[in-house]
């Protein structure tokens, strides 16, 4: 099927004018799927981290929402370990005005504010909220470890 | 050397867009121009005559009239008294009904809301018309200030009115006068209060009946008279009717002015913030990805998209704006409005009247939100007036919102 104009409109945008600290490439084989990279935000624990996700476009999009996971593991409350990420706009606050751009914004954003009151991996929302200062320290070292 | 044409005035048929349902064809149409005619055909009253049936042939009355226009009111069986019209040099006379007998310059049907906006497709006319064969006839002076005074009840081809025993008629000073079945209501855009009055067939104006076709008249009048202005509005019971003085229609905008406002609007390229594309504003609702929404709850402009349907608590049909998630009862198509006599000025079509989707300038929105028009019989309510559908008494017209195609760096949607 032909990639409908708003994909390739989307698309050419997100090359032209690139969101700072991301960069986000099609697959050349699928122009449905693509490549992220989402550079940890200044003064949050993953600070210098280069985090790769995998974004997908469903048939449906922009009515349903594009499917996004974390490649790279991630010590973050409302991201899980399969790399799952909570975030309200990517289900049920899902709107066909909002676009893959305003997708990864919120994900930048979501990195700089984790949120341990509506978590998706529970035993690392249990340590924010006992311990934020350990939990920061861990988030550090994964960022390390996996991100460098 | 051809003498020069002068026009007295235009009557434009509200709830049109240019043309009648069915289209315009001969002495049907949605606007008419009153011009001076080549030989005067104006009539006055010069008197009336008290007629005893009982000892008078019905016979010998029509005949000591036949050259003559006359006014006929039957006060019972035995008594009538004819008014009689003598030709006028100085006027021109001008009838309008829903007879296509030859003496109705301007021939009318009976006005359905919503009928001007399906083009092309065949209009049925309502059953039974409201609107009398004979409604209203217009006399203008032949000299200026080429004064236009309006009446009730138009001569048929016999030169004659006839208003029977029921119609509500009474003698003033010597003079007979009465009004028509259904009534000529005239609303003056000067008068300060807004309200409806009625006319008589000597041209004198009264408050309204109790009802429409109510057999005792409303209070008479004295401080308004039957002279058409600029504005003034003229209901003949299922059309209405808006007066446009020559003054104005050679000042008001033109079919240019408000096709280059519409080029400003398309002007600035409105994004649909679902599709990504250009959307393209006309005069017609087209069913491309170009054509323009309003979700009336928010005034946001959108392509048409199926998004967003849902049941909301009163368990209503409803849509979510995308943008900005308010839910909206109505999602409309916008069409502009291209009737150059309903608009007040020649601003970019940045709202629309609520709910029937005409895009307007603000002070052409503000203006027929302010006018009251003849609901049935009893009711007053605002109409869009190139379709007459009622607007929303609580919100007559929505703001459009629309999307520019470069947007600002924060491009975010709030949730």
């Amino acid at each position: 099927m032909a990639l409908p104009r708003r994909i390739i409109k989307e698309t050419q945008k997100l090359q032209s004018e690139p969101v700072s600290g991301i960069t986000a490439t099609p697959d050349e084989s699928n122009a449905r799927y693509f490549k992220i990279v989402v550079v940890g935000p200044q003064d949050s624990p993953y600070e210098n981290g280069n985090f790769n996700l995998e974004l997908f476009l469903p048939e449906e999009y922009p009515m349903a929402p594009p499917k996004v996971r974390f490649m790279t593991k991630i010590y973050h409350p409302n991201i899980d370990k399969l790399g799952r990420i909570c975030l309200d706009i990517l289900k049920d606050k899902w709107s066909p005005a909002l676009q893959i751009r305003t997708v990864l914004l919120s994900i930048q954003a979501l990195l700089s504010a984790p949120n341990p009151d509506d978590p998706l991996a529970n035993d690392v929302a249990q340590l924010w909220k006992q311990n934020e200062a350990q939990a920061i320290r861990t988030a550090k070292e994964w960022t390390a470890q996996y991100a460098a | 050397m051809r003498r020069q044409e002068i026009n007295y005035g235009e009557l434009v048929v509200l709830g049109t867009d240019g043309e009648l349902p069915g289209g315009n064809k001969g002495r049907r149409r949605s606007r008419y121009t009153l011009r001076r005619r080549p030989k005067p055909n104006g009539v006055t009253p010069t008197g009336q005559q008290t007629f005893d049936l009982s000892c008078t042939s019905p016979q010998l009355i029509n005949q000591s009239q036949l050259r003559n226009h006359t006014v006929t009111y039957t006060l019972n069986r035995q008594t009538q008294v004819v008014v009689k019209y003598e030709h006028d040099e100085t006027k021109d006379l001008f009838q309008i009904g829903r007879s296509t007998d030859p003496p109705i310059d301007m021939v009318l049907i009976d006005i359905q809301p919503g009928a001007s906006a399906k083009a092309g497709s065949r209009t049925v006319l309502p059953e039974q018309s409201t609107i009398s064969r004979f409604s209203c006839r217009i006399v203008c002076d032949r000299e200026p200030p080429y004064v236009a005074r309006i009446y009730a009840a138009g001569f048929d081809s016999k030169n004659r009115i006839f208003l029977g025993e029921k119609a509500p008629k009474w003698d003033m000073n010597g003079t007979m006068d009465g009004l028509t079945t259904n009534g000529v209501l005239i609303h003056h855009i000067d008068d300060q209060n807004l309200t409806w009055r009625e006319l008589s067939v000597g041209g004198s104006v009264f408050s309204l009946r109790e009802t429409r076709s109510d057999q005792k008249r409303g209070e008479f009048c004295p401080e308004f008279d039957n002279v058409l202005r600029d504005g003034t509005l003229i209901d003949l019971c299922g059309v209405t009717l808006l007066w446009r003085s020559e003054k104005s229609v050679l000042n008001m905008p033109k079919d240019q002015d408000i096709d280059n406002a519409l080029d400003r609007l398309n002007s600035i390229r409105v994004q649909c913030p679902v599709g990504l594309s250009t959307l393209k504003f006309s005069g017609h609702k087209t069913n491309d990805q170009r054509q323009p929404y309003c979700y009336m709850k928010c005034g946001h402009v959108q392509g048409p998209c199926d998004w967003g349907q849902k049941l909301d608590q009163k368990k209503q049909l409803v849509k979510e704006c995308p943008l900005c998630r308010q839910e909206s009862q109505k999602v409309v198509a916008l069409v502009q409005g291209k009737e150059a006599a309903f608009h007040i000025d020649s601003e970019e079509p940045g709202f629309t009247f609520n709910p029937c989707g005409h895009i307007v300038s603000l002070a052409t929105a503000k203006y027929w939100s302010q006018h009251k028009l003849p609901k049935g019989t009893q009711e007053f309510i605002s109409r869009c007036p190139f379709c007459a559908i009622p607007v929303d008494p609580a919100r007559p017209y929505v703001k459009l919102i629309c999307q520019n195609l470069e947007p600002s760096r924060d491009d975010s949607v709030s949730g």
